[in-house]
């Protein structure tokens, strides 16, 4: 059954690492009798989707690829208990929160990062050009979280807004709406910093 | 920089992230779960997975906060000011009970019988300090002749869980008495007793018509001398129940407090005094048993007041006085409730009276019959109150 897939915005970019296609919830009861093929599958389908969710929870690289680690083992480890209900990804992305939120508890952190630690930071030092690593670190900065994820997953990983307020609970005027206010800001930080088209 | 060329930049950035975790997370060793932890708990639906989630519920969540504080005060405001804290009893015949507040403001006051709702009827009682309501009280009781004698008998008792609380109620409540009424010139006998009623010992109460706090004083005699019994010790007054536990050699001071003890002692001598002066009344008793008189016959109250009449002492008269009245309204009860006295047909009946009640209750002739009546009625039965 499908029950999440990933549409690419064929006006933005046709090809979407990993994202693309159909997310088939049948992979994790495959996963859960001891199929590794069908974690490959799995990862390979989400690792793009997966990151981008981490990156707006960690806002780092490396915490980002710690969280996406960790996830997938609890993904491996609960697998067999997945109960279909129609949004694999959505169930994916609330093991990366929950982590997320379990690991700033244990370190006491109730406060996301400082503009400035992102500003000043080399984590995205592997981005090439580096008016992308700007946008990139701009929309990291100056974005909310909420923001963000609208934001990044629909420009990384090509899913429809529609998905995406489904997966956020949210309803498609106001994702649309928070989608366009949030690039508008973005646009007009960016502007004033010199970088144009 | 249109939105195209920033998603477009936004995408190059994050595709370009080395991400390859795959062989990574398929080494690390993991094991299956039982059960789903909070981790892992799948979302039901209409639940969502972002941080929104928690700022969508902050307003709901302000919203209980507050409630709940106004739910706090709310019950704070009601337990210090409408919830009952004590339970004061004042027994001086008639039975008063004060319910307060865990400032010590009265909350509640209400009465045994009609004479004690009487006696509060129109007192602004509501709000006011315990001991001015207390004054207030013990003013009406005073106007109202309810205590009229120089040493008048009061039973205060006291209930509260916190035992430090009601000691000191018992206290300042015991000085307040003794300070009011002596301003009044009367010395009283204040006895004081803590309380911790049961269910057990209200339906006594309630069964006998008396207050919770009397009827704790006599469960406590009967736990010193098991030979007295409720029925009996339920109708007397208090000042009588005093002298009963004095002549059955109860130790008082097991069972209540008082700095007034040794003028029961006082008290009692002078009322021995008193016995011997009535020596005539015994003997009248004495014939009235031998005939097989009813002792409920208002000539012998008559006889009983004009034998006082001519005693020469004007405390032993005023005190007759006092009792014989109160006979008599039993007495009138008795006549009422066609109880004749059968004290004739059982003479072990009237040798207990003797033993206990006839010499305690200083040649009562009426009141003895009363209690007569009801060992007669109730035969052996022996009611004996336990927790």
């Amino acid at each position: 059954m499908i029950l999440f897939s990933f549409v690419i915005d064929n006006s933005i970019e046709p090809q979407s690492t990993g994202s693309s296609g159909s997310l088939d919830e049948s992979l994790f009861g495959r996963i859960g009798s001891g199929d590794m093929a069908a974690f490959d599958e799995l990862y390979q389908e989400t690792e793009r989707a997966m990151y981008t969710y981490a990156l707006t929870l960690t806002r780092q690289h490396d915490e980002a690829l710690d969280l996406m680690q960790e996830a997938y083992v609890k993904v491996l480890s609960a697998a067999h208990l997945y109960q279909p209900m129609g949004k694999p990804l959505a169930w994916m992305f609330t093991i990366q929160k929950n982590l997320h939120v379990s690991k700033l508890r244990k370190s006491n952190r109730i406060t996301p990062l400082d503009t400035a630690d992102i500003e000043n930071n080399t984590r995205f030092s592997y981005v090439e050009d580096p008016d992308d690593r700007m946008v990139l670190e701009a929309a990291l900065t100056i974005l909310n979280t909420e923001e963000q994820q609208i934001v990044l997953l629909h420009a990384v990983t090509g899913m429809k807004h529609k998905e995406i307020a489904e997966l956020m609970n949210l309803g498609l005027s106001t994702t649309l709406s928070k989608y366009n206010r949030a690039l508008k800001k973005l646009r007009s930080y960016l502007e004033e910093r010199g970088l144009h088209s | 920089m249109n939105d195209d060329q920033l998603k477009r930049r936004l995408k190059r950035a994050v595709d370009q992230a080395p991400i390859d975790l795959l062989e990574s997370i398929k080494q690390q060793p993991y094991e299956k779960m039982s059960a789903h932890d909070e981790i892992t708990l799948q979302a039901t639906a209409g639940s969502q997975i972002s941080p929104v989630r928690s700022n969508r519920l902050k307003p709901a969540l302000a919203l209980l906060s507050a409630a709940a504080v106004f739910l706090f005060a709310f019950i704070n405001w009601q337990m210090n000011t409408r919830w009952v804290d004590s339970m004061v009893y004042l027994d001086v015949n008639p039975s008063l009970q004060i319910e307060t507040n865990r400032k010590d403001q009265v909350i509640r006051l209400s009465g045994m019988d009609e004479e004690s709702v009487a006696l509060i009827k129109d007192l602004d009682y509501k709000g006011k300090d315990l001991e001015a309501v207390a004054a207030e009280l013990l003013d009406r009781l005073v106007l109202g002749d309810y205590i009229s004698s120089s040493e008048p008998a009061i039973l205060l008792s006291v209930y509260n869980e916190d035992p430090e609380k009601r000691d000191r109620q018992l206290s300042e409540l015991d000085q307040a008495i003794h300070a009011y009424l002596q301003s009044l010139k009367i010395q009283p006998i204040v006895l004081t007793q803590p309380l911790d009623p049961t269910h057990t010992l209200t339906d006594y109460a309630e069964t006998n018509q008396i207050s919770v706090s009397k009827m704790t004083l006599i469960r406590n005699m009967i736990l010193l001398d098991p030979e007295l019994k409720t029925e009996d010790l339920a109708k007397l007054t208090l000042e009588q129940l005093i002298k009963v536990s004095s002549k059955v050699t109860l130790d008082l001071d097991k069972i209540i407090q008082s700095s007034d003890l040794d003028r029961i002692k006082t008290l009692d001598d002078h009322d021995d005094d008193e016995d011997d002066k009535d020596d005539e009344d015994d003997e009248d008793y004495e014939d009235n048993e031998d005939d097989g008189d009813e002792f409920d016959d208002e000539s012998n109250d008559d006889k009983d007041d004009s034998d006082d009449s001519e005693d020469s002492d004007e405390q032993d008269d005023s005190e007759d006085l006092n009792v014989n009245s109160a006979d008599d309204s039993e007495d009138e009860d008795a006549t009422e409730d066609g109880d004749e006295l059968d004290v004739d047909d059982d003479p072990e009946d009237l040798d207990d009276i003797e033993d206990v009640d006839v010499e305690d209750l200083d040649d009562h002739d009426d009141l003895d019959d009363s209690d007569v009546s009801d060992d007669s009625d109730d035969g052996e039965e022996e009611t004996e109150l336990d927790d």
